[in-house]
């Protein structure tokens, strides 16, 4: 195997959790993401968070954590993370991500595993000595809903009656979540969220989530057939997330040390 | 049987038999992007059995997942009709973007006409016996299936299963390999609603995973100036726009020349309508002939007609595979005129033709009787001789921010009518108009270099040297001394300005005596001092000062001039590349061009000068 497909640490979906890992290890891990972009657990799936009085412990996380706020993401005590993408993709820059690239096998051998993957150059096969997964694996997902922002029609400001909303950073505009089952495919969650807003005469759809917004059984880390399981989405916020992969990037280091 | 596949870059074949396919499709579409939906959409509605396959969780592509639902350019007409007034009632009843009711709608007739769709699925492999598709190799979230099919479509838009297939596909011009500039959507909060914003970046080969990845990460980490004032920003529409990906060499190709020189294809799937829409301002660096079209005659935004062969959806050499999308057999330099959505509405509709007609008469695909295709396509409105419109000047505003003047153009076809339209600031028409009379212009043109009127003259100085007359030589040299910095008004955008026109025709006519002319812009010292580059946001297409546009255009023009001059005259090269180390080694010239970031839409461009410079020098080995 060349040696440029050989990293300490291979970490799986390009998550908040997996961005505070790249941030810690640098050039040592490479994250793989199946899809086109970044952070999808919260930004794509409109999952803004809460519990954002809670204390980070890296220096990095506060300092994502300063440029949210310079951004607005918590005026007038409503969480809007729109806007905080650019500084999330900055953290990204000159890091080890491969988007569009899905994750086909992955094995265990003497040196740690083998992980095949697939995307726009076709199969790649890397080494390395720990796999860290930030996704939410299907079995631990407790509860899973579709989000959408809605807006109310003609200056409604009021919140729609019968379904499940958050505030977000603009008067009369909200997030409309969208429970389905935990095995929901994308097609069908958008076919309950279609009939949902049906019954919405007063507001309007403004755009619809890139992801499902996930909450897991268990947060990290913990092993699961030799991988660690980091999942992102268990994190109340994408700050805290971010925080946990540092911690644990950090914690990886002090162990590649000894 | 042949199991075809992409490991690191490269292709592999490996003989395999006994293969188990999971499931039998009539057709499989690999990505369900706009066209790929509405191919299997209309596959399904032909009777046939249909498998979709897409790489991303939502369907519609550049349409929904890339924020870009409407079209400017192209012919409304085919059974896409249906679907897109479909997309508008809903986007009416639910008052969203039209991106997002094409999510649902698109799901919705794909679910009514049964057809199952893998979503989150990339192909990883192509089945091949002999030279037909036979089946496709799935990475879904379940682990890998074996599907097998009658017809693949491959709808990537980057033709990346006709490439794993073993198919031959270009990628790029023959300059320096480059693609068109790539685009991101984003989503702003303007006042109280939402609006898309179009921003061009940098040039990216779609199939290149890691420049790729850099660039989808570049595109939203970096936030231009006008983009905040636009208003709040919301999203990053998760697609990028690739304009130009890889395209197949197919059975019938359909290239630029062929298009001027009227050798038009007698089996037309339907008729395309658009300019030859290529972003950037080095289009001097483009092939020859359009370049001479684009700059030499300053005609890139007129509009022009022509048929697209059917046959241009199948790669050479293969059956059982078809490619209705971007991706079709078409030559780079019209590449940028048959990408409109409804063009690519039409691909899909031919192509689910093409899959019925072969399934039903038992043939390969290249072997249907054209007479039913025709008949099929006509009667739906996709192929209708009332699209083939002819030259046009089109849009919805001129360069001055003013209605357009919408018009048909006709080529002149008489030296005697040049003066009259060379005389305006709009000479481009007959500059053209005689390049294609060729000598029979010429004595009119060399007339018309001594008229007192200053545009007449150094138009016909154009005109003259598009027929390749040297006799032009002395105004074009003038008009680079002077820095002539008038522009032309011929298109909507993308503009010449005449000093700029004068270098690329110098290049063209490969004047080894303007060689320290050329050198003189690049390398003086003082040039980007001059006053007609300062930016004075006056420039609609580009109102920031962070991009010099005039100074680009000049370098630009210099050194493909320089590079064109230097490959006919061995003799000029080292004193030619000794001046692009003067003007480029130490880097300088960047900032003198843009403060933007290498990656950026105007660094790009600043990057690739110097980039072309020592290629050349590299390739002349001085």
């Amino acid at each position: 195997m060349k040696r440029e497909n050989r990293y300490d640490v291979i970490v799986l979906g390009a998550t908040f959790a997996a961005a505070g890992l790249a941030q810690a290890l640098g050039s040592r891990c490479l994250v793989l993401e199946a899809g086109p972009t970044a952070g999808t657990e919260f930004l794509g799936a409109l999952h803004f968070g809460d519990d954002y009085a809670a204390p980070l412990q890296s220096g990095a996380a506060k300092e994502l954590r300063e440029e949210f706020e310079q951004r607005g993401a918590f005026s007038d005590g409503r969480i809007c993370l729109l806007d905080c993408a650019a500084p999330f993709y900055r953290r990204w820059q000159e890091k080890e991500l491969l988007l569009n690239t899905a994750v086909a096998g992955i094995e265990k051998n003497e040196e740690g595993f083998a992980v095949l993957s697939h995307g726009a150059a076709g199969f790649r096969r890397w080494q390395a000595a720990c796999v860290v997964d930030t996704r939410a694996a299907q079995q631990d997902i407790v509860c899973k809903t579709f989000n959408a922002l809605i807006a109310g029609r003609e200056g409604n400001a009021a919140p729609p009656q019968g379904v499940s909303v958050q505030r977000w950073g603009y008067e009369g505009d909200w997030v409309l979540q969208c429970p389905v089952a935990a095995d929901a495919d994308p097609a069908a969650a958008r076919a309950v969220l279609e009939a949902q807003l049906e019954q919405l005469a007063q507001h309007r759809l403004q755009m619809i989530a890139e992801d499902f917004a996930c909450t897991v059984s268990a947060a990290g880390p913990y092993l699961r057939e030799g991988i660690v399981q980091l999942p992102s989405c268990a994190y109340r916020n994408p700050l805290l997330a971010f925080d946990a992969g540092v911690l644990y990037g950090e914690e990886v280091l002090r162990h590649a040390a000894l | 049987m042949l199991l075809c596949e992409l490991w690191e870059g490269c292709l592999t074949r490996t003989a395999v038999k006994d293969v188990c396919f999971d499931a039998q499709y009539d057709v499989i579409v690999c990505g369900l992007g706009n066209s790929g939906a509405l191919a299997a959409l209309f596959s399904a509605e032909n009777g046939l059995s249909v498998l979709g396959l897409e790489r991303l969780f939502t369907v519609g592509g550049t349409t929904t997942a890339g924020g870009i639902p409407t079209w400017y350019f192209g012919c409304a007409g085919g059974r896409a009709g249906a679907v897109e007034e479909a997309r508008r009632q809903h986007s009416r009843r639910f008052g969203c973007e039209l991106a997002e009711s094409g999510r649902f709608v698109l799901e919705q007739k794909l679910r009514q006409q049964g057809v199952p769709m893998l979503l989150g699925a990339s192909v990883c492999g192509v089945y091949l016996q002999r030279q037909k598709v036979t089946g496709v190799r799935v990475l879904t979230a379940g682990g890998i299936r074996n599907i097998a099919c009658c017809v693949l479509m491959d709808c990537t838009g980057d033709g990346a299963v006709a490439r794993m297939a073993g198919c031959e596909t270009v990628f790029g011009r023959a300059w320096d390999g480059l693609g068109q500039p790539y685009s991101r959507v984003c989503r702003v909060r303007s006042g109280s609603a939402l609006q898309t914003v179009n921003m061009d970046f940098g040039r990216v080969d779609p199939l290149d995973d890691r420049a790729l990845s850099r660039a989808l990460v570049f595109s939203c980490a970096w936030e231009p100036s006008p983009l905040r004032r636009m208003g709040k920003f919301v999203q990053h529409m998760p697609l990028i726009g690739v304009r130009e990906g890889r395209h197949i060499v197919s059975e019938e190709q359909l290239r630029l020349q062929d298009v001027f020189d009227g050798n038009f294809t007698a089996e037309p799937a339907f008729y395309t309508y658009s300019d030859l829409d290529k972003h950037g301002w080095d289009k001097c660096m483009e092939s020859d002939l359009f370049a001479d079209w684009a700059v030499g005659a300053n005609l890139n935004a007129y509009n022009m007609s022509f048929p697209v062969p059917w046959k241009a959806l199948i790669p050479k050499g293969f059956d059982g595979l078809l490619v209705p999308c971007r991706a079709l057999g078409v030559d780079c330099d019209v590449a940028g005129s048959v990408r409109m959505i409804p063009d690519m509405n039409k691909t899909a509709e031919a192509a689910a033709d093409i899959a019925l007609l072969a399934l039903r008469h038992g043939c390969p695909l290249k072997q249907i009787p054209y007479e039913e295709l025709r008949s099929r396509l006509q009667a739906s409105g996709c192929l209708d001789k009332a699209h083939d419109r002819g030259l046009w000047v089109d849009g919805k505003r001129d360069y001055d921010g003013g209605p357009l003047q919408v018009q048909q153009m006709h080529f002149l076809t008489q030296p005697q009518q040049l003066e009259e339209r060379l005389a305006t600031l709009r000479p481009g028409l007959a500059i053209w108009s005689a390049r294609r009379m060729g000598a029979a212009a010429q004595p009119t043109l060399r007339g018309l270099l001594s008229s007192p009127d200053e545009n007449t003259r150094k138009h016909a100085a154009f005109a003259l040297a598009a027929t390749g007359d040297a006799a032009a030589v002395p105004l074009l040299r003038q008009m680079v001394e002077q820095r002539d910095d008038l522009m032309l008004r011929d298109c909507r955008k993308y503009n010449q300005h005449r000093a700029a026109m004068a270098m690329y025709h110098l290049g063209r006519l490969a004047d080894a005596d303007s060689v320290e002319l050329l050198l003189g812009v690049l390398t003086a010292p003082d040039e980007h001092l001059r006053p007609i580059y300062q930016p004075d946001g006056s420039y609609p297409w580009f109102p920031w000062r962070d991009f010099r546009v005039l100074l680009y255009q000049f370098f630009c023009n210099a050194v493909a001039a320089l590079v064109r001059i230097g490959e006919a005259h061995p003799a000029e090269r080292a004193r030619i590349a000794q001046g692009f180390v003067q003007a480029f080694a130490d880097g300088g010239y960047y900032e003198k061009l843009t403060s933007r970031p290498p990656e950026s839409f105007e660094g790009g461009l600043a990057v690739n000068l110097a980039k072309t410079a020592f290629d050349a020098k590299e390739r002349w080995g001085v």
